[in-house]
């Protein structure tokens, strides 16, 4: 057991124990969350979903065993992270994606958001979500889905959503709809979700603050595209399409893009409800809260310098 | 060897398309050497308090003329540069300050000669560089004559085996793709100068 | 019968104490073959050694003498022969005489008079405190001379209230809670006496939540055998005809029980949780008003007043978890840590990982066995292999769990960083002054960066700048 070189000297090494929590840990009880959402997705769309799934995972594994050996650093390919990445980018694309966009996204992911920026820890943005607006801008047309309930309720209006028989709860909440892998069934990332807020592992605030925030706007200010009143939104409906549940749950929640104090968390979340919200209203984007976490995620170190906590002793008037 | 990231707007604005890059390329390394040139032997023979305007103006004037030349000459290119084409100019000076001027080279030296002649010359590849990778991986074609898509462009698309459909990236050829390929390139020469140093 | 507990505040974690030797009586070990007391054992100046290899020493006499009034003697723990006088690692590993003594002789009874000490002043009784080179024995490895920490009526600071830390924090370690158990009566006199010396006008004692331990009761005016075991931390029914002193009850476990509250004795918590008054950055509880003390210190102040005992012997705790002979001793300073692992017996099989003086949160990891029990020795910690930590420093994840976890409401993760590189100042200002080096945040890290020792690294680089 070393102890710390310092320029002045070696240190003594304390504690001696540990509690046994570890990065992998971590983000292999993710992986396993993030299973009944895979399911999902190859249960609904086939075999299709899983060869997307399968080869987001080798080509991001693969990136990151070339960056590690590239930079020189530990091989940290079962670490997990990658494999989280690799998931919720797969997540994001249709089922019917071609593979050369998912592999170009997934080097992108894993390449210049994650390790050009320094590797894990050092990501000023979510990777899968940063590999996913690398695709949207390069592939438009062809990752941009126009069949799912969100897109037919923004292009159509409720009156769509009736036609195309969307307006059935209970397979926007199953899954039982057309839209990415991973977003479609609400009730596999929601029971993932669970299990890691009872692990610890996931704080419940980012998760509900976003969600209701979201759902709240989007009740008030639901209607205006259409040219009803405030207070028209369904929120429920808004919820259940689109990524919101993804985003919210699992991308938003991401520790290394997210702030460190339970205050920055209510303002970060704060913020991407509203972003999130107005994105899907009235941008050009079927569903904006993948662009809101990107964009929130530049303003956490801002956020976390503001409400850093007051040190013990201190006093009031700092 | 110095090291200077300078400048790169006309680069990157320009280089969507690959003849443009070309074209651009051989303008501002143009711009570049000539103007240094006039300047260096001006400021020789100037009093201290005019030199900074004379600079100035040379600079402006040389680009003003290379402008007007391809105005009459190649008008096609000439529009799709726009308004990098004057921006030339500020390139230019600041160019001509952080190489010779900032680093302390008495001006007219093979020295000083030698490093505009190679910052000339490297951004010259660069926009070559940059219109190209830019090109086929935004646009899977190479455009050898203005307008882009007409007569003068290698569809590379048709160079893949049948069944095979790729579309090109498009994002190469949005403003991000230039940041994101200039961003590649200087790694790859910071990698570089790592291995040599 | 049920106490109301008040809590330190937040910040902490939970973890298991594991205090194996928790009723486990005191026992005294035998005389070992040779002591090696250092010159330097507190944070004070380092003594002067006054004798030199030939001498003869009795027990209990001064073979060091402190440099100015504010650091410790050092008396010699047996009597013997000096054996040499040569040089060493003592407190922190800093360098310094080593009075080595072989053990041959008489043994003195310290404990057949008993001198009146309630006639002193309190000068005189602090006369007789540096006389006897007590040092204050805080949790984990710093302590201090004692009359440096007992400010008072012979200073300038104006002290209230005796804060007493009954509160045994430290993982594994069980050995002031032994002293509550078996000398009540001792530990309640000897908080009256420094009471006296500090002019404080009431004392509170802050003991810990319990299940299922007992803690015997004594009463002052009554003979010790109709004393039962009782129910949870009833300790201090001994004071129930004197109002002065009262006794608190923290909140130190978890939800569930099975776990503790770490750390909960560093003195700006404790002054938080009984007096719910903040310690301003910067300051000593005496600066405000108060004095912090622990009870191995208030006993062996005690000893010395009443039996004019100096710091001879103390109370460790050899324990671990697969260590076959446990117990809490009493051993004399000086004594190697070999000869006490071979009184007692290492673990064996199991893969006995490192041995550590102090407790495993805090304390320091032995590699030379020949070094001595020392003043701030308050216990031998023999941990497995299995438990024993590999700082694989990985990237900091940012799971802010080393922040939610530290009792200074600081932020570890970011400290260490800055201290990494050098940027002390930027550290200090936020807040690298507050840490108390608790372990909390290393511990909890799942990158298992050594943030302790990087933040001990800061805070020892600006003290001597």
């Amino acid at each position: 057991m070393a102890a710390y070189e310092g320029k002045s000297g070696m240190v003594i090494f304390s504690p001696h124990i540990h509690s046994r929590s570890s990065i992998e840990k971590i983000m292999w009880n993710v992986v396993l969350a993030l299973v009944p959402a895979v399911l999902a997705g190859i249960y609904f769309f086939g075999l299709n979903s899983l060869v997307i799934i399968f080869t987001s995972l080798v080509t991001c594994v693969a990136s990151e065993l070339v960056m590690c050996l590239f930079t020189r650093r530990p091989v940290t390919i079962l670490d997990g992270s990658a494999v989280i990445t690799s998931i919720l980018f797969a997540f994001m694309l249709a089922p019917d994606c071609p593979l050369y966009i998912v592999i170009s996204g997934a080097v992108f992911a894993i390449t210049i958001v994650k390790w050009a920026f320094g590797g894990l820890g050092s990501n000023f943005m979510n990777p899968a979500i940063g590999g996913y607006i690398f695709v949207s801008a390069s592939w438009h047309d062809i990752v941009t889905m126009h069949t799912d309930p969100l897109s037919v309720f923004k292009t159509g209006g409720w009156n769509s959503v009736m036609s195309t028989h969307f307006d059935n709860y209970l397979n926007l909440f199953t899954g039982n709809i057309p839209g990415t892998i991973g977003e479609i069934s609400k009730l596999a990332l929601l029971i993932g979700l669970v299990y890691l807020m009872v692990r610890r592992i996931v704080s419940p605030v980012i998760p509900f603050v976003f969600l209701g925030t979201s759902a709240l706007f989007l009740w008030i200010f639901g209607g205006l595209p259409f040219g009803n009143t405030c207070f028209t939104g369904n929120p429920l409906f808004h919820l259940l399409t689109g990524g919101l549940i993804l985003c919210a749950g699992f991308m938003a929640v991401d520790y290394v893009t997210s702030p460190l104090t339970v205050k920055g968390k209510i303002i970060y979340a704060l913020c991407l409800g509203v972003l999130a919200s107005v994105i899907r209203l009235w941008g050009d984007f079927a569903e904006g809260a993948f662009y809101a976490v990107a964009l929130m995620n530049i303003f956490v170190p801002l956020i976390d310098r503001y409400t850093a906590k007051r040190i013990f002793g201190y006093g009031r008037s700092k | 060897m110095k090291r200077f990231i300078l400048g790169l707007a006309p680069v990157l604005a320009v280089s969507a398309v690959a003849v443009t890059g070309l074209g651009m390329g051989i303008v501002l390394a143009f711009s570049l050497i000539i103007s240094a040139g006039l300047v260096s032997l001006a400021r020789k023979h100037l009093p201290e308090i005019m030199r900074g305007a004379v600079s100035v103006i040379i600079i402006a004037g040389v680009v003003t003329l290379v402008q007007a030349a391809l105005f009459y000459l190649l008008p096609d290119m000439s529009s799709s540069f726009g308004i990098y084409l004057p921006l030339i100019a500020v390139n230019c000076y600041i160019y001509y300050t952080a190489l010779i001027y900032g680093e302390g080279e008495a001006q007219g030296s093979p020295e000083s000669s030698r490093t505009v002649l190679m910052a000339g010359l490297f951004i010259f590849l660069a926009s070559i560089f940059a219109g190209l990778v830019r090109e086929i991986a935004g646009r899977g074609a190479i455009t050898l004559t203005l307008p882009a898509g007409g007569a003068g462009t290698l569809d590379l698309m048709k160079l893949l085996p049948p069944g095979v459909s790729i579309s090109p990236a498009a994002v190469f050829i949005m403003p991000a793709g230039g940041f994101l390929v200039a961003g590649l390139a200087l790694a790859f020469f910071q990698h570089i100068y790592k291995k040599r140093a | 019968m049920k106490f109301k507990t008040k809590s330190t505040g937040p910040g902490g974690i939970f973890i298991e104490a594991r205090r194996l030797t928790a009723s486990d009586p005191i026992i005294k070990t035998h005389l070992p073959a040779l002591v090696r007391l250092p010159m330097l054992q507190d944070s004070g100046k380092p003594a002067r050694a006054i004798v030199s290899a030939g001498d003869h020493v009795e027990e209990g006499q001064v073979i060091g003498e402190a440099p100015d009034s504010n650091s410790a003697n050092i008396h010699a723990s047996v009597s013997g022969k000096v054996i040499s006088v040569e040089k060493g690692p003592g407190y922190k590993n800093i360098e310094t005489d080593i009075v080595t003594i072989s053990t041959g002789g008489t043994i003195k009874n310290w404990y057949g008079k008993k001198y009146d000490a309630g006639g002193l002043t309190p000068e005189q009784m602090m006369g007789e405190i540096r006389q006897s080179g007590v040092v204050s024995m805080d949790s984990g490895l710093y302590c201090t001379p004692a009359q440096q920490k007992l400010a008072g009526i012979t200073a300038k600071e104006k002290i209230d209230t005796l804060i007493v830390n009954a509160v045994e924090s430290l993982p594994y370690l069980t050995s002031g809670r032994c002293i509550i158990m078996e000398k009540p009566a001792d530990l309640i006199d000897g908080i009256r006496l420094v009471m006296k010396i500090t002019g404080a006008k009431d004392a509170v004692i802050a003991v810990e939540e319990e299940k299922k331990r007992s803690v015997k009761p004594a009463k002052p005016a009554e003979p010790v055998e109709s004393a039962e075991p009782s129910a949870a931390e009833i300790l201090l029914s001994a004071i129930r005809d004197k109002p002065d002193i009262r006794v608190e009850v923290l909140k130190t476990r978890s939800l569930t029980g099975r776990r503790e509250h770490y750390p909960l004795d560093s003195e700006g918590k404790l002054i938080l949780a009984l007096m719910k008054k903040e310690l301003p950055a910067g300051k000593k509880p005496r600066e405000i008003g108060i004095a912090v003390e622990n009870v191995s210190t208030i006993m062996a102040i005690y000893e010395a007043l009443v039996y004019k005992k100096p710091m001879i012997e103390r109370l460790i705790t050899y324990t671990g978890d697969f260590v076959a002979k446990r117990g809490n001793y009493k051993v004399r300073i000086g004594t190697p840590i070999r000869l006490i692992i071979e009184e007692f017996g290492m673990p064996s099989g199991k893969g006995s990982g490192p041995v550590i003086a102090g407790s495993p949160m805090t304390g320091m990891e032995i590699t030379d066995m020949n070094t001595p029990v020392m003043k701030n020795t308050p216990g031998i910690v023999v941990l497995s292999k299995r438990q024993d930590y590999k700082a694989l420093d990985r990237p900091c994840i940012r799971c802010s769990r080393c922040q939610e976890s530290c009792p200074m409401m600081l932020r570890p993760a970011r400290l260490a960083a800055l201290c990494r590189e050098d940027d002390f100042k930027e550290a200090w200002k936020s807040g690298l002054g507050q840490c108390i080096e608790c372990g909390a945040c290393s511990y909890i890290c799942p990158s298992k960066i050594p943030i302790t020792a990087i933040l001990r690294y800061g805070r020892s680089v600006n003290g001597s700048l």
